[in-house]
């Protein structure tokens, strides 16, 4: 796999440099971006995603990208869509309101294949919610928002460090399978300053989405004999097709029950066959826990002092952090039902998303949810009476 | 003086202007660079002017977990406003820092803290010819109740690494940085050891 040390040789003195920074969640995601070769951002401004628009507006000129300030949250997707047919790394960043706008389109680069990011940077909802607080209510919405069978990735970081370093998995994942790729941040993690290291360039791999090997004659834009089919770019010399409706593998238009079928389920096939590959999770005492809490993003932190704490109380609990919402690794709760596990406990700052995955694979061990949505996380004496509470009935 | 800690909560606070956010990342900035970890969390009023800033920083020998403070280690107050608002959450035992030229606080169970009350504009102003490098000053007495938790070289490089929207600071900027950094350490060193 290429590095950034050998993709972007002329530009590696414009990169942020290898080694420690102090940066807000906001700004290292951002640089993320940079970083995995995003050079193009259209957007709309909305808090607390703001600092990420205002920052690309002068970060990217200086590395030769784009920049557009949008009408609206819908254009912004799709300019951001064109933008990557056109065989530019795009990316745009919002919160909740605006990823609701957001949705069709979501499905329209499903359905299209372009790879593309979206940062939505979590706030207390619903509607317009509480722009300056946070809220994690966007988990079930980032893959069930639009209609239709598609799958796109979502990665889920806790600190500035992992804004930094999920956004540029989520570009290569994006790249890797043609999908939209999702990094759900929050409020908390967007505002806080926290130490960032960068690796050194050729140790940043960077994957770039698969080309055409064929004679452009012989070029099918939706080949169905690949799980994710090479990606021409307008303009060179290749057919490009972009077609929304359900299509051939030539890119028409077609009510065909195989053709149909066929391509639903390499859409969906094309992630859930790599599941394993893609999600990524953190466990925390969970060797000998009776009690696993499910908890990710910034609560995470919270929900980890507080185990820290009721495990010096002798309470046998441990931290199950997925780190992508999806693919959620649903293997990992099933295994540890089946290792005898008595409760899951979902913290997260919602009344119930997370919650609901966890019970689909927890085999029937009891799940119980900890509702919390005031625009804050819970901070570990809440989580600590809540667990017990749960844990002695 | 926190050494024994392993992990000192900073509250920062005082009016939109002070530049209390600029100076918990020096603090953030300098504690990473040594290889400690850091948060920074930022908080303010709603007033477009006037109205308070605060910078919650957590510096850890370990990964720091919760992002948060509910209880600070050191508090600094530049306001009257802020000294009213906050001091209830700095802990027994705790230091108290004050601009002395701003505002004259009444300290409920003084003895109870370490109180340093720092004449900072002044120092500034007497340092550098300007009375804004007040927060930088007061950033050089915090780091004199910190060490050798956080050093002084960190402290300047960090200064010398401080970037803004636009790029880094000007150099003559840096360096009025660091000689009020200074003047605020030697500052704080002397009037520690004064209290013995």
């Amino acid at each position: 796999m290429p590095t950034v040390a050998e993709l972007y040789k002329k530009d590696l003195d414009k990169l942020l440099k290898p080694g420690i920074h102090f940066l807000d969640g906001n700004t290292a995601t951002a640089e993320g971006a940079v970083t995995a070769g995003c050079r193009f951002y259209a957007g709309y401004p909305i808090t607390p995603s703001n600092e990420i628009a205002e920052y690309m507006s002068y970060r990217l000129p200086q590395v030769g990208g784009k920049f557009i300030q949008m009408e609206d949250e819908i254009a912004s997707i799709a300019a951001v869509l064109g933008a990557s047919a056109a065989g530019v790394k795009s990316m745009t960043a919002t919160s909740g309101p605006g990823f609701s706008l957001m949705q069709e389109n979501i499905g329209l680069g499903s359905m299209l294949e372009i790879p593309a990011v979206i940062v939505d940077v979590m706030r207390a909802g619903p509607s317009t919610g509480i722009p300056t607080l946070l809220g994690q209510g966007d988990i079930l919405q980032a893959k069930y928002g639009s209609h239709g069978d598609y799958e796109i990735v979502a990665y889920l970081p806790a600190n500035p460090q992992e804004a930094f370093d999920f956004t540029i998995k989520a570009f290569n994942t994006a790249e890797k399978y043609r999908v939209v790729a999702v990094v759900l941040s929050d409020q908390l993690v967007g505002h806080m300053y926290g130490k960032v290291r960068v690796p050194e360039f050729d140790e940043i791999e960077i994957v770039e989405r698969p080309k055409p090997t064929v004679p452009p004659d012989q070029y099918l834009p939706y080949d169905s004999k690949y799980l994710v089919p090479p990606m021409a770019i307008a303009g060179t010399g290749y057919r490009v097709n972009n077609e929304s409706l359900t299509h051939t593998d030539k890119g028409y238009p077609t009510t065909d029950k195989d053709a149909s079928f066929k391509l639903v389920m390499r859409l969906v096939r094309k992630i859930r066959e790599n599941e394993k590959e893609i999600a990524e999770w953190e466990e925390y005492l969970l060797d000998d826990a009776e009690y696993v809490i499910v908890s990710y993003g910034s609560t995470s932190g919270s929900v980890r002092r507080a185990i820290k704490v009721l495990r010096t109380q002798g309470y046998r609990v441990g931290l199950l952090r997925p780190k992508t919402a999806w693919p959620f690794p649903g293997w990992v709760v099933e295994n540890l039902a089946s290792r005898g596990v008595q409760k899951f406990i979902t913290v997260e700052v919602n009344m119930g998303k997370m919650y609901h995955v966890v019970r689909e694979f927890s085999r029937g061990v009891p799940v119980e949810h900890i509702p919390y949505a005031p625009g804050y996380i819970p901070d570990p004496d809440y989580v600590m009476s809540n667990v017990k509470k749960v844990i002695e009935g | 003086m926190q050494q024994s800690l392993d992990q000192v909560r900073i509250r920062l606070m005082g009016l939109g202007g002070h530049g209390i956010v600029f100076a918990g990342r020096l603090l953030g900035m300098a504690a990473a660079m040594q290889g400690l970890d850091s948060i920074l969390t930022i908080t303010y009023s709603p007033e477009q002017r006037g109205g308070w800033s605060r910078a919650d920083v957590i510096i850890a020998k370990e990964m720091v977990d919760y992002p948060l403070i509910d209880e600070a280690d050191v508090f600094l107050a530049t306001t009257q406003q802020a000294f009213s608002l906050e001091f209830k959450s700095l802990r027994k035992g705790g230091i108290f820092v004050y601009e002395s030229t701003i505002y004259k606080p009444v300290i409920p169970n003084a003895n109870d803290y370490v109180v340093i009350p720092v004449p900072a504009t002044e120092i500034a102003e007497n340092v550098t010819g300007r009375r804004l490098m007040m927060n930088v000053v007061l950033v050089g007495v915090i780091t004199s109740a910190l060490e050798p938790l956080i050093k002084e070289e960190s402290i300047i490089n960090a200064i010398r690494g401080m970037t803004r929207r636009a790029g880094k600071l000007d150099t003559t900027v840096q360096e009025m940085n660091i000689k009020a950094f200074q003047a605020g350490l030697d500052y704080g060193r002397k009037y520690l050891k004064g209290m013995g």
